[in-house]
Parts: C-alpha cells; structure tokens; sequence
C-alpha cells in the first residue's frame, strides 16, 4: 500500500493544479477569441467601432442585449496610453463606457456627466493588462430615437495618445 | 517508482483539466444567491470573483459589468424547477417593478445568443413595464402567438432556453440584499398541449 502513495499524491496534487490551471486560462483565452472575431470584422487597435444595432444575427460576443447600442474599442496600451472619449450627458438616460482587461475583469466604470470629457487609459486609469476592451453602452428606450442615439455614441472615441 | 509517480501525475493532470472544462462548459451556474427560479451573483465583472465565476462569466456573459453599473439575474428553471423548454408556454408576474434605474429582460437561446426565430420578440423593459394598464404587470413566453394584448417574448428557436434580468444603476438594497428583491413569478401554463 504504501508504495501507492506518491502516486496517489501525485495525481491529487497534479489534478489540483490541472484545475487551476485551466480555470484560470479561460477567462484570458475567451476574451482574447472574442477580440479576435471583432478584429476579424475590420475593427483596429485603438479605434472605436459603432457596432450595428443587435438582432439575431449579432453573435460575436454572447449575450447581446437588443435594448441596448453597442461601440467597442480593442485597446493596447503597450506602446502609448489610449485617450478615451466619454460622450455628454445629453438626456439623463444610462449610457456608460466600461473598461475591461484581457481577464475579463471590468476594472472601471464611466458614465457621462455634463459635458464630454477625457480619460486616459494607461496613464490616469490604471490598466491591469495590455489589452482589453473599452464598450460604449447606451439605452434605447422609447424617449429618444435611434437617430438621436446613433449621432450621441459617434461622440464616444479611443485613440492612442501622441 | 519515478515512473508510476510520473504516469499518476500526468494522469491527474488530465483529469483536473478535464474537470475544469467539464464545469466550465457544463452544467455550472452563475453561483451566488437563489432567489426562487432567478439567481444572482453579484460578484460578477469584478476582479474579486472567484476563478469559477470569472470562467463561467467569460463563457456565457463575457464582457458583463460590475454591480457599480448593472447586476444580472438569470433563470434556467421554472418556479417549480422544471428546465426551461422552448415548446412550453410561460407567464412571468411582476409584484413590483424592478427596483433599478433601468431594466431589461431577454431571453436567450440554449446557444446563449439571441433565438434565430425572424420574430424580434427577445426582450421586454422598463419602458414596456411603464405603459401597460394591469397589476400585476404579466408577460407572456411562448413560442408562437398567444391571444390578447399582453407582452409576448418568442421562445421559438431557443431551446432550453435562459432569462436574464439585468439591472442598470440598481438600488443599493438589492446589491446589500438581493434576496429581498421582488422578482416575477415564472409559472409554466401548458407544454405541448399539456400543463
């Protein structure tokens, strides 16, 4: 029996860090897929994308909500911190610019207040990681028009700082 | 000796990464607090989530906020836990709006995307919750047209099919003590032609 044990030991410790280790692997390697399939639709590093309002046929990132305009920016702050835009508050409805670093983790919430206003990321903001994703959210509720809501996200932007 | 040890630690390493993933992409769930059908876990986003959570939520709710902005709630199950079924019809009963500054409900199919079905029926919200003339405030799911006015949200195409409830500014009772939240009653009425 006891010529068992460090075998048995061995399996025990190395499923434990098997576990853990893909455990913690997923988050990155999700988000870095994702990242992918927006690159993969023409979005660049360091630019905002107005994403085309969800349907059925939005299927880049799980979840979509169809009450809900989409604009993304796929950061790196390897070379330079991002300027990032944050809209006015046009109307008091919910509209926020979140960031998130390449774990998944969302590390900062903004919302609009008044009027528009940089942040940057990298410099001013913290970024736990390299990479991530900075998302525009906005409301669509019945108060204001798509067209209104289109021309108010064009205001959000991300770029990297000369 | 070094050999087995060797063999026995491979082995285990396979098995714990096969578990992992097996969780994963499996059967586990948001985690957190259960609140009849709805649970909540409103550790979501934030970078004190567990490993658990944080993988779950990277493969079925990627990119979800942090409870400073939004809390989710999610349902698989119906009030008497039956795993939700595309073909049966549902009604949800708002006691109470949603106490937050702006809500949505969606429901997602088995593939977690909205159900391919060419109805634009995947979500109700505040606003809807706003304009209707009843109390309680009803919705019907269900997935094909039912009569009357009610609210009807499509489960054709879905699935097994998940609700989520997502809570924009919510108010800080319902992050404090989420399950003291009124959340709607999920009754399945009829499934195939049978309650």
């Amino acid at each position: 029996m006891i010529r068992w044990l460090a075998p048995l030991a061995a399996l025990a410790i190395a499923a434990f860090i098997g576990f853990w280790l893909i455990l913690n692997a997923v988050p990155g390697l999700i988000m870095g897929k994702a990242m992918e399939r927006i690159q993969a639709d023409g979005a660049q590093i360091n630019q905002v994308v107005h994403v085309t309002p969800t349907s059925e046929d939005s299927r880049r990132v799980v979840r979509p909500s169809p009450d809900i305009l989409y604009s993304i920016c796929l950061y790196d702050v390897r070379e330079a911190p991002l300027d990032v835009t944050i809209p006015a508050d046009e109307d008091g409805l919910i509209a926020s610019v979140s960031f998130f670093d390449a774990n998944t983790n969302n590390f900062m919430n903004l919302r609009p207040e008044g009027a528009a206003r940089n942040v940057q990321l990298g410099e001013e903001i913290a970024a736990p990681t390299r990479t991530g994703i900075v998302l525009y959210r906005r409301i669509l509720t019945n108060r204001v028009s798509m067209e209104t809501a289109e021309t108010q996200r064009q205001a959000f932007r991300c770029e990297a700082a000369p | 000796m070094i050999y087995r040890i060797a063999i026995f630690g491979l082995t285990g390493l396979v098995l714990g990464a096969l578990t992992a993933l097996f969780l994963v992409f499996g059967p586990t769930g948001w985690g957190g607090t259960k609140i009849g059908p709805w649970q909540i876990n409103t550790l979501i986003g934030s970078s004190d989530a567990d490993a658990m959570t944080r993988a779950v939520v990277a493969r079925r709710g990627l990119l979800a906020l942090n409870q400073n902005e939004a809390i989710y709630f999610s349902a698989d199950f119906d009030d008497d836990d039956r795993r939700f079924n595309a073909e049966c019809t549902y009604r949800l009963t708002f006691t109470d709006p949603p106490q937050a500054g702006w809500w949505s409900l969606t429901l997602y199919a088995e593939d977690e995307f909205l159900a391919q079905n060419g109805e634009g029926l995947h979500s109700m919200t505040a606003d809807d919750f706003m304009h209707r003339d009843e109390d309680p405030v009803t919705a019907i799911i269900s997935p094909r047209p039912v009569d009357g006015p009610g609210l009807r949200i499509s489960s054709a195409q879905a699935g097994a099919f998940n609700l989520t409830l997502r809570l924009y500014r919510p108010d800080p009772a319902v992050i404090t003590a989420p399950e003291t939240t009124h959340m709607p009653s999920i009754e399945r009425m009829s499934c195939g032609g049978a309650s």
